[in-house]
């Protein structure tokens, strides 16, 4: 059902992606619109197959998040990629967002009933809103694309982190958001061509990718957020997972200021820049998979118990596969 | 004239008598336990218990449907004798104690039956408050340890995709779940 639900997400959108590239084909404006429409069906559909929708009207952390705090930024990226409205107030409305995340996030929960301080609110307001300007107008200058893929990639390290520090259903939707975005970069990056050929040398052929980046930015951010608050996700492992993709995009700032040098170029590769940022993510997949064994996977039968017991149990395990009943690998699955 | 303060005194004396009929009991933490057990893969059952609970019930004789009840269970101390089980439970794949700390129950309407009261009320998990109807066995005072002690034991079934558990954790653990109360008060 997972991997369903991740390739349905990702073809639904890069189908629709690449739908909304070939009619805009002139208009790149609306071909970031496009970008983003393909992106919100694509994690619809996934959600769907998953058999995770959001309940209305949302009561936890993870519906908030998927009913009001995504489409709410959605919005403000479709808006900045159709130029409907000024530079300042896309700035002021993506404040806005950023400033009210974590409260509408915990909304109605232990954590905002007086132990977390204002400012860890405001910290992490000002660290959502500093990465979605800067990247995402970073990517809009750059048409950069190893940020947006970078942020696929934690989405998925922060899904698989989440589930196996106890909460599945938390962990497994974020693959489908993923494979979503996942999906939409593809076709945009298909489409660029197109877009090159159409003359706007002013958004580097990738109308859509400034968008794209900022949904995972964000995504990416209320994820770990209600990871940390509602599951198990440390709070060392939510600020490697955040850090990754600002990991991407470092590089590329510190390389602009260097006078052109083999470091310069180094620091502006695509392949190093990967590489700086998988690093803590590689970290966090090994603690959360030991924290696992350690744990749950006992809890889940995954792994057998330490010690002579072992013998024993694998043993029972062997006899009780003659009695397995139909049901019984799908309720294992589940678990 | 003078007559009149007394009278006044008669009735304020028999008003307080009367209000005082019901007799006021604390959940006696140390003598009490709410447990809780659900299928495990339809073959055997899983148990625990909610270690912090708090509750306070209102018993009137003479006039049972003046009787009150309340429980205030924190979701956060469930304990079924396995740490990393518990913390699994505390997550939103079950009971979210982050979102939904407390497991509330108030009575709304009691009646005496022979052996106890039935006692109608909401229950609230999860965040999904439901009509329930308790039958609760007991209600005998007796004084020991220096207190007036009295006591109550009740069941009760409940659905947990009714108070909108994650169905996608129904399955390996089963549906209905059954909670089981015994509670003692005491009073001065």
């Amino acid at each position: 059902m997972v991997v369903r639900a991740v390739l349905g997400a990702g073809a639904v959108a890069a189908a629709l992606g690449a739908v909304g590239a070939g009619i805009s084909r002139r208009q790149p404006a609306l071909a970031g619109v496009a970008a983003i429409v393909a992106f919100v069906w694509g994690v619809v559909a996934g959600l769907f197959l998953l058999r995770a929708l959001p309940s209305l009207p949302p009561t936890t952390g993870l519906d908030r998040f998927l009913v009001i705090l995504l489409p709410v930024a959605l919005a403000i990226e479709a808006e900045a990629a159709a130029n409907w409205i000024s530079g300042f107030w896309l700035t002021a409305g993506r404040g806005c967002v950023a400033l009210l995340a974590v409260p509408v996030l915990l909304h109605g929960s232990v954590w905002l009933e007086g132990e977390t301080p204002a400012v860890v609110i405001l910290a992490a307001a000002l660290f959502l809103w500093a990465s979605w300007e800067g990247i995402t107008g970073d990517v809009r200058a750059s048409g950069d694309r190893v940020v947006a893929l970078m942020t696929v990639g934690a989405l998925v390290v922060a899904g698989l982190t989440i589930a196996m520090a106890g909460w599945l259903k938390g962990g497994l939707v974020a693959l489908p958001l993923a494979g979503a975005l996942a999906g939409a970069i593809l076709a945009e990056w298909g489409g660029g061509p197109t877009w090159r050929r159409s003359g706007p040398g002013e958004v580097g052929g990738t109308p859509g990718l400034p968008g794209l980046t900022a949904a995972g930015l964000v995504a990416l951010f209320g994820l770990v957020v209600v990871g940390r608050c509602f599951g198990r996700l440390g709070s060392a492992a939510a600020l490697l997972i955040l850090l990754a993709p600002l990991l991407a995009v470092l590089p590329l700032g510190i390389g602009r200021m260097l006078p052109d040098s083999a470091g310069q170029r180094l620091l502006r590769s695509a392949r190093y820049r990967i590489l700086l940022a998988l690093v803590p993510l590689v970290i966090v997949v090994i603690v959360a998979k030991a924290d696992f064994d350690t744990r749950l996977g006992r809890l889940v039968g995954e792994i057998p118990p330490p010690g002579p017991v072992a013998a024993d149990a694998s043993a029972g395990a062997d006899r009780f596969k003659l009695l397995r009943t139909p049901g019984s690998a799908s309720r294992r699955a589940r678990s | 004239m003078p007559r009149f303060p007394a009278l006044l005194a008669i009735v304020f004396a028999l008003a307080v008598g009367s209000l005082r009929a019901a007799d006021d009991y604390d959940y006696d933490l140390v003598h009490s336990s709410v447990g809780f057990k659900a299928r495990f893969l339809d073959i055997s059952w899983i148990q625990g218990r909610f270690n912090d609970v708090s509750g306070k019930f209102s018993l009137d004789r003479q006039d049972p449907s003046k009787s009150t009840f309340s429980l205030t269970i924190k979701a956060d101390s469930v304990d079924t004798a396995n740490a990393a089980r518990d913390e699994h439970l505390r997550q939103p794949d079950y009971f979210d104690t982050k979102q939904f700390p407390t497991i509330e129950f108030r009575s709304t309407a009691v009646k005496g039956i022979p052996d106890g009261y039935e006692v109608a009320g909401t229950f609230t998990m999860h965040g999904v408050t439901k009509p329930v109807t308790l039958t609760l066995v007991g209600g005998k005072e007796i004084e020991a340890m220096g207190k007036k002690r009295v006591g109550f034991g009740t069941e009760l079934k409940l659905k947990r995709s009714d108070f909108n558990f994650d169905k996608g954790q129904i399955g390996n653990i089963g549906d209905e779940a059954i909670i089981v109360i015994d509670c003692a008060g005491q009073r001065d």
